[in-house]
């Protein structure tokens, strides 16, 4: 499989006058073209900070990484961050406005996502008034709609109530594999990495590098709902658990 | 409909009824008692007018055909002061939100600025820029400009920081920063700030025609008090309430149709 992104010792502390945070420390690893990659890791150990670097929002770091080239990530934030004086479909085409790609055949895409993933009758209401798992849906069409070939999750479903999660996780592995799209997804939920991803890294405690990586291999892997019936689900689970807990 | 409904509507209305009645009420008690004291010699007229004699001179000023001029000349400029405070503060609050050290440098200033006495400013206005009605918008800006300089770049400061980083992960410049997250984020507190500044500019604008000016509502009211004519006094105090009640609707109904 193709290498399309090489993290090589990336080092990041926050300074300020109360004194310094060692976020990262000796960060290295790689992704494949086509792979959904969770990174999982304790709260506050860094897996926010390690996407502000990878999408270039934070450029005060040393080490270094480098993208395949025609890789064009795309980024959905931990929080939906969507304008609420905005429509669905105007927050929808937000990036393609800012990137001067507003035209017909995309804006057409768009539309064609919104109607696929159950928006279409609401692509004209503000967002005031979706549900939390519209809205998170909203916030995924719109990091794809620049048809990225790489998109970066943080904590996704954080904001939903499980019911919702599971539904919402298993919609947007559903849009991310029709679509194409390599995935970086943060999370400290372990049955949710285990259910989505083809690897899971886990990292240290902070600052954090990389503790160890897991190839996911479930017998009959199909919908995140479906994979967590898998026999070997369990055994993964017990053993990030205990990874994470060291 | 529910019956509770129906019923909640009913409520409702008779409340929004009530609060209408009452202020209408007592608009009309107070004038009317007012009137009542001066027919029967209560209160002495010669100072302090009465309703029916107010209403004679306003008539009596628009028929003398010079009423509309003062007003005109009041009016327009409290809207070019008011226009022009709009603007400078929403530049300036772009600048302070730009530089976060300048805004840093400049704030004790503003504070300090903000509770000086514009008034006190007057006779250098005088002098500096001559008696005239430069003086006099200038004014009416310096008294609005400052707070609204404040309350606006508080706003944009806090805008929503995440919104900015979905903005720059797209690759936004600055200005579409600004245009599709700071200004947007703003349109409350850039209507309130506006809210705000007609009535701040309406009093700097009388101000200013107390210090210098030969026509306007101020000098009307200023020239009334010189000739001990109370009449001409309350009616131009008159005509300022109707002027700002007029600007203020004009505001909210502004404010209504943006639907913010
Ligand atoms: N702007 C900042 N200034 C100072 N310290 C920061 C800043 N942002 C993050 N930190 C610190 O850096 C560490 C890593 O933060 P980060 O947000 O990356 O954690 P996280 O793994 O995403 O946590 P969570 O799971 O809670 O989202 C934390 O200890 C945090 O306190
Ligand atoms: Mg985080």
């Amino acid at each position: 499989m193709n290498k399309i992104l090489s993290v090589n010792n990336i080092f990041k502390s926050y300074n300020n006058k109360n004194g310094e945070v060692v976020a990262i420390d000796g960060l290295s690893f790689d992704v494949f073209e086509g792979e959904f990659l969770s990174i999982i890791g304790s709260s506050g150990c860094g897996k926010s900070t390690i996407l502000n670097i990878l999408s270039g929002l934070d450029k005060d770091y040393e080490g270094s990484y480098k993208f395949a080239d025609g890789i064009t990530p795309s980024y959905m934030l931990q929080e939906d961050a969507l304008f609420p004086w905005l429509t669905v479909l105007e927050n929808t085409v937000i990036g393609l406005k800012i990137q001067k790609k507003y035209n017909k055949e995309n804006i057409d895409y768009v539309k064609h996502l919104l109607t696929k993933y159950g928006l279409k009758d609401f692509m004209d209401t503000k967002i005031n008034n979706l549900s939390g798992g519209m809205k998170q849906r909203v916030a995924l069409i719109r990091t794809i709609a620049t048809k990225p070939n790489l998109i970066f999750l943080d904590e996704p479903f954080s904001a939903l109530d499980y019911q919702t999660r599971l539904k919402v996780s298993d919609d947007i592995y559903k849009i991310v594999k029709e679509e194409n799209i390599t995935v970086i997804m943060v999370t400290h939920n372990i049955s949710e990495a285990i259910s989505v991803s083809d690897r899971v890294l886990v990292l240290s405690k902070r600052p954090s590098r990389v503790k160890s990586i897991y190839e996911i291999q479930l017998s009959n892997k199909t919908t995140p709902i479906n994979n967590r019936k898998a026999p070997e689900f369990q055994y993964y689970y017990d053993k990030l658990w205990k990874d994470i807990d060291e | 409909m529910s019956k509770r409904q129906e019923l909640f509507l009913k409520k409702y209305k008779r409340k929004q009824l009530f609060i209408k009645f009452v202020q209408i009420f007592s608009a009309i008690l107070v004038l009317g008692i007012w009137e009542m004291l001066a027919r029967f010699n209560f209160i002495d007229t010669f100072i302090t007018s009465y309703p029916s004699k107010i209403f004679i001179t306003i008539v009596n000023l628009f028929k003398e055909g010079n009423l509309i001029h003062h007003i005109m000349v009041t009016l327009g400029e409290t809207l070019i002061a008011f226009f022009i405070t709009g603007v400078v503060s929403v530049l300036i609050s772009i600048l302070l939100y730009r530089s976060e050290i300048l805004s840093k440098i400049i704030d004790p200033y503003l504070t300090i600025l903000n509770s000086l006495p514009k008034v006190a400013l007057g006779p250098i206005l005088i002098i500096w820029i001559g008696a005239n009605k430069k003086s006099i918008i200038v004014m009416a800006i310096l008294i609005s400009v400052i707070v609204s300089i404040q309350s606006i770049s508080v706003g944009f400061k806090n805008t929503n920081k995440s919104r900015i980083k979905i903005l720059k992960i797209f690759g936004a410049s600055e200005w579409e920063i600004l245009k599709y997250a700071v200004i947007p984020s703003n349109y409350k507190i850039i209507v309130n700030a506006c809210k705000i500044n007609t009535g701040l500019c309406l009093i700097g604008i009388v101000m200013g025609e107390f210090l210098t000016s030969k026509s306007g509502i101020g000098y009307l009211i200023l020239y009334g008090s010189q000739v001990f004519n109370l009449d001409l006094v309350m009616s131009g105090i008159v005509i300022l309430l109707i002027i700002s009640m007029l600007l203020y609707s004009v505001i909210s109904s502004i404010e209504k149709h943006l639907d913010c």
